[in-house]
């Protein structure tokens, strides 16, 4: 009878790691779940039972899911929001890998400096520069534009990109480009070809950042633009009454704003896990 | 050689500069005046206002929350990303598109959404938070009313901040993890470490950088961070889970005193530029 | 080496392409949809004006003062009378209404207004903005200070004299072309908007709220009528508490007490229950001066009651520190709590959500020894200085307001909340809401006890931050009620010489 148990034994030892990390795996992501799955819960009830009572129920039906689609302008704002979202993404991920690569290889007049100054914009609470940005905006006329607000944006999320840009390219020896350049490269071929690859996770981590960013964004479509609308704008209008809050809405809003992130990650992820596949060290 | 790579770094630099010059430089200015909202009138009062606020008792209890919040809510993300990211690394696991799914959702709901979403979640009267502490064994028979208590309160936004930021973390993690050569943990295999030295001599030391800037992009953003305090508490039981931000915005928009508001930005600035200097110098030794 | 890189740009280069692509099918989508409604997209050549009888110039020329069209009949199709030669204006408005449910006949009424102004004042195009309810008011702040505010604009917050300098004073000659007067409305509704004697805003409508309470909840406590005064509120209010809690439904409570901190509601549950005992926060002679009255026995009065209902009988929920007003609502619905003070056009919501008219119940406020007395809110029309700065877009303003505050539209758009102009109130629209629903009689029943708020632009802070820090002192047991209200004195004092 010992045989089958020291075997089991033997067999946990060998994996206790795995099996520890598939406990820690599940717990986090029930801690990470569990106040969305609620929130999921609550707002599939259909809308003759009470809001936030029960957490079942036996009926569930998506029609205030149906309710949000129906809100007047959320084609509009969808499409406004993913247009800048996008657009601002991809600028700003372009300009943090080549400011990011500067950064770290160049010395130049100015470089310590300029970084603090850089990290000093995020020192001040956001909430400082909607005045002076309204008033700026207002100066070239781009209140209510496409280009006003991703300026807004690209200012925002810029810093952390660059930083996190430059970090992961300083982990890359020089010597690849420098190889690559000694090959015939211009400098931007070679950043192109060579360490671009190289630091992918870190270049889809930051355009993922990028794009959250700017997707969940609400206090600066909300004082930047006048007519037009973002989602999350526009739903906080809907939800925000000023008798009642909708509280069901507000639920079903949660969910679906979170999605285009998620289907982003989704398809993102096995990249920056995986990094490069096959190597060129060594 | 040198016009050619200013290419690279300039038109990021200016962006910033110029987007950001004007509205510091504004605050720097503002501090000084005090603007009468019945005439418009910028009226200079020197150091008036700094002065009010540093001999203010409120100041220092946003100061004291501001301190805990920072630390707490970064040493916290930083550990739950760390940890996730470690386990999401190893090889053997499967179902990880699944997990890293799951883990990532915190981060991609809205700020003012995740703020009224704790709030139903800690409601003692509807919201299951309580529930599942006594099924923990936590608390034992009555709900606590998590808002009434300041020590509470500031306990729930950190957790809640936590909850949102740690995806960051662990992506950002995760992707400096790539960049740590195979070969190294196969010459410690081979070498006879187990998995806890190779962590404490491969991987912590290899994602220093990738640490270091992460933990103070971190600690910056929970610095600043806003909403979320401002949507759960506002300020919290009369006044007391003020942070920085939140006290910022009150005094601008519910005070209406813009004087005040700028000086205390510009407090708050100065405050985090003395850290994270001395933090950068310390660091400077270290890498 | 080249493999997988090759891969990767490929796959980001077909991944943008098909970001580009979505964009592009949606902007055709969005293109061959109808365009929305509330932006008017339709401009006017310069040289002719969609009527006959017009002369064609390019150039504004003719007076002001004439041939407008009538002000008090709404008729779509254009009149004769309309041979203005304006130039084409654009003027921009802001306001809350989007969003369904409670804003449903504001944007309504936008729409409708935008439909009538397109038939018979071509020549304006208007475009409405919209934000949300919460920020509107620092979103208009922000705007003003950076001096670019809308050129109209409808707004909440009458008690805030902070954006007296960004009005524009409206005139006896815009008035009547707007075409209201001071006997169209209650004098609480018109003296609201005068400021040191300038008339600087037009109500649009007025906003009373009454006393909803649970008629299950109470009738099952032996309970069938709604408390005369305030002191017999707290008595209900602990006879239920303790009847339903000793039957083991510890979670029903009986009055739901507002303390929130920097939260509107705070101060608008509270100021009745001060004037109702005879106290007053502060006052404001006609020479100017203010007076800081909160040291007084009805101030002392009134904090007592809510130190009562919260500490000593327990009898309102224990999240009254923190819950927003309406979450009082969410607690009625789920019938966990009996009396809570709210608006009208929230007995609606809730009884479309399912909860039993029969269970309604919804009356005047509890009176005082001294008086009954409620708090006012509502929303008034605005002009701005610093953007109306032509004859044109001053002109396209005033026609604005006129279709805007016509009693027609009018009635739509204060459906909403309370009534509007007088004028409003005799239109169909009015009538049937006023026949078909009782509270909407307890509204107009209130608006005689309706005791306006100090005017003074340090108010708000002193309503929102000291006042419910005030009560949270007291009603927590850190200070006795005197203490409380007289650090609240200080407070005031403090904020007033500063």
């Amino acid at each position: 009878m010992s045989l089958p148990i020291s075997r089991i034994i033997k067999i946990i030892r060998d994996n206790i790691e795995d099996i520890l990390t598939y406990v820690g795996l599940t717990i986090f992501s029930i801690f990470a779940v569990l106040p969305y799955y609620y929130t999921l819960l609550l707002s599939i009830k259909p809308k003759d039972e009470l809001p936030m009572l029960t957490i079942w129920t036996w009926r569930p039906t998506f029609e205030v899911y149906f309710d949000l689609l129906k809100v007047g302008g959320f084609f509009d704002a969808f499409i406004n929001t993913i247009t800048v979202s996008l657009v601002s993404s991809f600028i700003a991920t372009f300009l943090a890998i080549f400011s990011g690569y500067a950064y770290s290889r160049f010395t130049f007049f100015g470089k310590g400096i300029s970084f603090r100054i850089i990290v000093l914009r995020n020192m001040f609470p956001g909430i400082v520069f909607l005045i002076p940005y309204y008033a700026l905006l207002t100066l070239f006329g781009w209140i209510n534009t496409y280009q006003g607000l991703i300026l807004t944006y690209l200012v925002i999320v810029l810093p952390l990109a660059v930083w996190l840009m430059s970090g992961f390219i300083i982990t890359v020896p020089p010597d690849y480009e420098e190889q690559a350049m000694v090959d015939g490269c211009s400098r931007f071929g070679s950043i192109l070809r060579v360490v671009m690859p190289m630091v992918r996770p870190g270049i889809l981590a930051v355009f993922l950042y990028c794009f959250v960013m700017s997707w969940i964004e609400y206090a600066q479509p909300l004082t930047l633009w006048t007519t037009k609308k973002t989602l999350s704008v526009l739903l906080a209008s809907a939800i925000f009454g000023e008798t009642m809050i909708d509280w069901r809405l507000l639920y079903c809003m949660t969910i679906v704003i979170s999605f285009p992130s998620l289907i982003l990650f989704y398809f993102l992820q096995g990249y920056i896990r995986q990094g490069f596949a096959g190597g060129i060290k060594g | 050689m040198k016009e050619r790579r200013a290419q690279y770094y300039l038109p990021t630099l200016i962006l910033i500069f110029f987007l950001t010059g004007y509205p510091i430089a504004y605050v720097m200015v503002l501090t000084f005046f005090k603007l009468d909202m019945l005439t418009l009138e910028y009226k200079f009062v020197g150091l008036n206002n700094l002065y009010s606020i540093i001999t203010s008792p409120e100041t220092y209890i946003t100061l004291e929350n501001t301190i805990i919040w920072t630390i707490v809510t970064t040493l916290g993300s930083l550990l739950l990303g760390l940890s996730c990211a470690l386990m999401l690394n190893r090889e053997k696991i499967r179902f990880k598109s699944v997990f890293s799914c799951l883990l990532f959702i915190p981060y991609a709901i809205g700020y003012v959404e995740a703020g009224y979403l704790w709030l139903t979640f800690t409601n003692p009267i509807y919201g299951i938070f309580n529930h599942i502490l006594k099924g923990l064994g936590i608390i034992s028979t009555t709900n606590i009313s998590f808002f009434t208590n300041r020590w509470t309160a500031l306990g729930i936004v950190m957790l809640a901040q936590i909850w949102k930021h740690f995806p960051f973390m662990m992506i950002m993690l995760l992707a400096g993890l790539q960049s740590i050569r195979k070969e190294l943990y196969e010459a410690a295999k081979v070498d006879g470490a187990g998995t806890l030295t190779a962590f404490f001599n491969i991987t912590l030391p290899q994602l220093k950088p990738a640490l270091f800037l992460s933990l103070l992009l971190m600690l910056i953003w929970n610095f600043n961070s806003f909403t979320l305090v401002w949507v759960i508490t506002r300020g919290g039981p009369y006044g007391m889970t003020h942070i920085f931000s939140t006290k910022i915005y009150e005094l601008a928009f519910t005070s209406f005193n813009f004087g005040a508001a700028a000086a205390f930005s510009e407090f708050v600035f100065l405050v985090v530029f003395i850290i994270s200097m001395v933090y950068l110098r310390i660091a400077k030794i270290e890498v | 080496m080249s493999e997988p890189k090759r891969v990767d740009r490929r796959k980001f280069i077909y991944a943008g392409l098909g970001a580009v692509a979505l964009i592009a099918i949606g902007a055709a989508a969005y293109v061959a949809m109808n365009p929305p409604v509330v932006t008017q997209t339709t401009t006017v050549p310069t040289t002719s004006v969609v009527t006959t009888t017009v002369p064609t110039t390019s150039v504004v020329t003719t007076t002001v003062s004439t041939t407008t069209s009538p002000t008090t009949s709404q008729t779509t199709t254009p009149t004769t009378s309309t041979t203005t030669t304006y130039k084409p204006t654009t003027i921009e408005f802001w306001s809350t209404f989007l969003g369904g449910g409670n804003n449903l006949p504001r944007e309504q009424m936008l729409n409708m207004l935008v439909d009538i102004l397109k038939n018979e004042q071509p020549w304006l195009k208007v475009e409405l903005a919209d934000k949300p309810y919460g920020e509107f008011p620092d979103r208009l702040l922000a705007a003003c200070l950076a001096k670019n505010p809308p050129h109209v604009a409808c707004s909440m917050w009458m008690w805030d004299p902070n954006f007296v300098p960004f009005f524009m004073e409206i005139t006896d000659e815009m008035l009547e072309k707007i075409g209201v007067s001071k006997e169209d409305y209650e004098p609480v509704q018109w003296d609201i908007n005068l400021w040191d004697g300038k008339l600087l805003g037009l109500n649009t409508q007025i906003d009373v709220m009454g006393l909803m309470w649970h008629k299950g909840l109470a009738n099952e406590a032996g309970i069938d009528r709604p408390p005369e005064t305030w002191e017999e509120l707290a008595d209900f209010s602990k006879k239920i508490t303790d009847y339903f809690h000793n039957k083991g439904q510890t979670d029903v409570y009986g009055y739901n007490l507002c303390l929130r901190y920097n939260h509107g509601n705070t101060i608008f549950r509270f100021m009745p229950v001060v004037w109702a005992y005879g106290g007053s926060i502060m006052e404001i002679t006609d020479g100017g001066e203010v007076k800081v009255t909160i040291n007084s026995q009805g101030v002392i009065d009134a904090v007592n009651l809510y130190v009562r209902i919260y500490q000593k009988d327990k009898s309102c929920p224990p999240t009254a520190f923190d819950d927003t007003a309406d979450q009082g609502n969410n607690y009625f619905m789920m019938n966990k709590v009996a009396y809570v003070i709210q608006h009208p056009a929230s007995v609606d919501s809730i009884l479309n959500q399912g909860f039993p008219l029969s269970k309604m119940g919804y009356d005047l406020y509890p009176k005082g020894p001294v008086r009954r007395a409620a708090c006012m809110g509502g929303w008034n029309l605005h002009f701005f200085k610093d953007r109306i700065k032509t004859k044109e877009e001053l002109e396209a303003s005033l026609v604005f307001a006129k279709y805007f505050l016509s009693p027609e539209l009018n009635a739509i758009w204060s459906k909403a909340l309370g009534p509007g102009t007088k004028r409003a109130l005799q239109t169909s629209i009015w009538q049937d809401e006023i026949k078909l629903k009782p509270w909407r009689r307890v509204q107009l029943e209130m608006i005689k006890y309706v005791i306006p708020f100090p005017r003074h632009p340090k108010w708000t802070e002193i309503a929102l931050l000291v006042i419910p820090k005030m009560l949270q002192s007291a009603c927590s047991g850190d200070m006795t009620t005197e203490q409380a209200v007289k650090w609240a004195e200080e407070q005031i004092k403090e904020k007033l010489k500063g």
